[in-house]
């Protein structure tokens, strides 16, 4: 199979896995806009008519856990009912870019403040940029009066008919289209080529990361991830800003459906000051917003997840993809891949087959007898009440989920005691494979042990951090020496005749002496979060 | 008809996009996108004043200051000496130092950090304070049990 081909389905797999739970929950408020919210109750929940929409959506969209793939839906649902366009493009670029999730990991990342402040510079890009919207697009208020009628069971079997329907329609057909630009860069850029692009204080950084982030799709919290190497290896703040802003807000797929419902000339003038605005943002604030104390690394390894997996040369076959594709996708996404399919599959059903019988559904009145009997628990309750107290639950269940995917400090610890343990007998038996495959595990753990302690005890400590900081730093730098070791190895192997560029002892030393740093780090870190 | 009116349609379509993919390519082959061929590239450079442990960060803060005070610096000097204070509650945290041991050298970095990146203060004014925490390193780094060697130690490694 070509490396370019298998690399491009590979970044396009790995994209659609990681859309897919957000994407559910995204299908999953758009029916509830459309049955329970119905038009008055969604431009009410957008903050009117007024300029207060424009705030009002950048906070709803911070709440909701959807990505810029899970938001489509919904801004189709919200251009139906009406709402003004200004406040559709400020839910647009605001939801995907922070969820509850996210922002509390984002804290761990660097200074507090960077992440607060990048909150509320996306604020100010997308009031201005609604703003500009509103003026640039016609829109005309809808009559309200026209509230969903079905209630009960049929209301519920209607949402569900009404997300299936969705996937195989419209929003199926623009994920794709927004999957299609991970498929592209996969495919034409080489492994690894992105990771001397950000350097801080390279001039055209910035510019270099806006262009990138264009066909990118990220979700939320790979690309606070993806900041805190940025920060972590001291890359480019700017940068970081217009991977947020464009990357994270912005894919394919908006641009299109923008395009596809105001018009192209219009959707071109809104990208050039969304453009304009983000990378001017960005480059005033790169100077103020380089951490303290960070010694630039003169890389990242944050976009490799944008180039091409595989190295060129390389022999690839279908199962190599697939066992490749299963170690990079967890559980939950394989769960929501799942859930997918099983609504695609269903979908596709309802459309050929259930289009009369699901017409019939919406308009027959109700005669049966319990329906109309309102006695003891049966009472009518309005569908905005109903869709309030959804969307409420939906943010409840966001923040228990931060509390369950941010365990408690034993349990994390735990946890990074069986990690640490696989990274350093991986080390020591020199089976570097199993080593790094561990090693972003046992970061990723620390991330959350921070989180998880400040969430819990509204507190995190200097030393804490500190403790936290050296053990990612250690794990970077034996990450790096395992892969030297790993590459004079081959090397060698390939030809023994030939001496390789790398001196292996030096490595194997190397290797040895994080082990032992990264043991004693391990007592140290234990003891400040018990 | 209604054909042949579409069909340049799709063409130029067509022309669009493989001009777009051509300007995408290229940019990113003409920059500095190639795919790494030496792992060396990534390599994290240890600055050459990086502090082996507490001591020798005190010994270098106490030097950059000897020099800014012979009026013989640069700018540069100015920058180590900060870099220099910057850096020493992460050595001193990676070290058997216990924790409130460890904070009084944060808290005063933090401060001296902050005046001489505001230049709110005077280095002068600072002078005693730098003093002072180079009093703090010294007497942290002669409490520790063991001296054990810094991992960021620009030092080679003894095996």
């Amino acid at each position: 199979m070509d490396v370019m081909l298998a690399g491009g389905l590979m970044r396009f797999a790995q994209g659609l896995a990681s859309a897919a739970p957000t994407m559910i929950v995204g299908l999953f408020i758009a029916g509830l806009l459309r049955y329970y919210l119905g038009p008055a109750g969604t431009i009410r929940l957008f903050g009117g008519n007024g300029l207060r929409s424009l705030p009002q959506s950048w906070l709803i969209g911070m709440l909701l856990p959807v990505c810029s793939i899970g938001v489509i839906p919904i801004l189709r649902e919200m251009r139906r009912m009406g709402i003004r366009p200004g406040a559709i493009t400020a839910f647009a670029l605001s939801a995907p870019l922070f969820n509850p999730l996210s922002l509390l990991y984002g804290l761990t990342l660097s200074r507090p403040y960077v992440i607060v402040g990048f909150a509320l510079a996306s604020l100010g890009v997308v009031t201005v940029l609604g703003m500009v919207w509103d003026r640039m697009t016609v829109w005309k208020p809808i009559d309200t009066s026209t509230e969903p009628e079905v209630i009960g069971l049929r209301r519920i079997a209607l949402t569900f008919f009404y997300m299936a329907r969705e996937l195989c329609g419209p929003t199926g057909g623009l994920t794709l289209v927004a999957l299609s630009g991970l498929f592209l860069l996969g495919s034409l850029l080489p492994h690894g080529a992105l990771q001397s692009s950000v350097e801080q204080l390279d001039p055209l950084a910035p510019l270099k990361m806006a262009v990138v982030a264009i066909p990118i799709y990220a979700p939320p919290m790979l690309t606070m991830s993806q900041l805190g190497m940025m920060f972590a290896h001291g890359n480019s703040p700017g940068a970081a800003f217009c991977l947020l802003l464009l990357g994270t807000g912005v894919n394919l797929a908006t641009l299109c459906w923008i395009a596809f419902s105001y018009g192209i000339k219009p959707t071109l003038i809104w990208f050039t000051v969304l453009f304009t605005v983000v990378v001017g943002f960005a480059y005033v604030v790169e100077r103020p917003l380089i951490p303290p104390g960070v010694e630039p690394a003169g890389h990242t390894h944050a976009f490799d997840v944008y180039t091409n997996p595989l190295h060129s040369g390389q022999s690839v076959t279908a199962a190599f993809v697939v066992s490749k594709l299963a170690e990079s996708i967890g559980l939950v996404e394989r769960i929501g891949v799942g859930v997918l399919v099983a609504l695609a599959i269903f979908g596709l059903v309802v459309r050929n087959k259930m289009h009369h019988w699901i017409e019939r559904l919406q308009t027959e009145k109700i005669k049966t007898s319990k329906a109309t009997d309102q006695s003891g628990w049966n009472r009518p309750v309005s569908p905005r009440a109903v869709g309030l107290i959804c969307l409420a639950g939906l943010i409840a269940f966001s923040v228990v989920a931060c509390y369950a995917y941010y365990p408690p400090p034993g349990e994390v610890l735990e946890e990074m005691r069986i990690a640490r343990t696989e990274v350093l007998s991986g080390a020591v038996s020199r089976d570097y494979e199993r080593a790094l495959h561990w090693i972003p595990v046992l970061e990723e753990w620390s991330r959350k042990l921070e989180v998880g302690y400040a969430l819990r005890y509204f507190d995190l400590r200097p030393y804490q951090q500190m403790q936290a900081h050296l053990l990612r730093k250690k794990l970077e730098l034996l990450e790096h020496a395992i892969e030297h070791a790993s590459q004079a190895n081959k090397q060698s192997r390939g030809n023994p005749a030939n001496k390789s560029e790398i001196d292996l002892d030096q490595e194997l030393r190397e290797i040895d002496q994080l082990r032992s740093e990264i043991s004693l780090n391990a007592k140290r870190l234990a003891d400040s979060f018990r | 008809m209604r054909q042949s009116q579409t069909m340049p349609k799709v063409a130029i379509l067509l022309n669009r996009w493989w001009a777009a993919l051509f300007v995408l390519t290229a940019t990113f082959h003409l920059g500095c996108v190639a795919e790494k061929e030496s792992l060396h590239e990534m390599d994290h450079e240890l600055p050459p004043h990086w502090p082996l442990n507490m001591d020798d960060a005190a010994q270098k803060i106490q030097q950059k200051l000897s020099l800014i005070e012979t009026k013989e610096s640069l700018e540069t000097t100015r920058e180590e000496l900060l870099d220099l204070i910057e850096w020493s509650p992460e050595v001193a945290a990676d070290t058997d130092l216990a924790e409130p041991e460890w904070i009084p050298i944060y808290e005063l970095s933090e401060t001296l950090r902050h005046h001489l990146v505001a230049k709110d203060i005077s280095l002068d004014d600072c002078r005693d304070d730098i003093e002072r925490f180079i009093v703090l390193l010294r007497e942290s780094h002669a409490k520790l049990p063991n001296l054990n060697l810094n991992l960021n130690s620009t030092e080679e490694v003894k095996p």
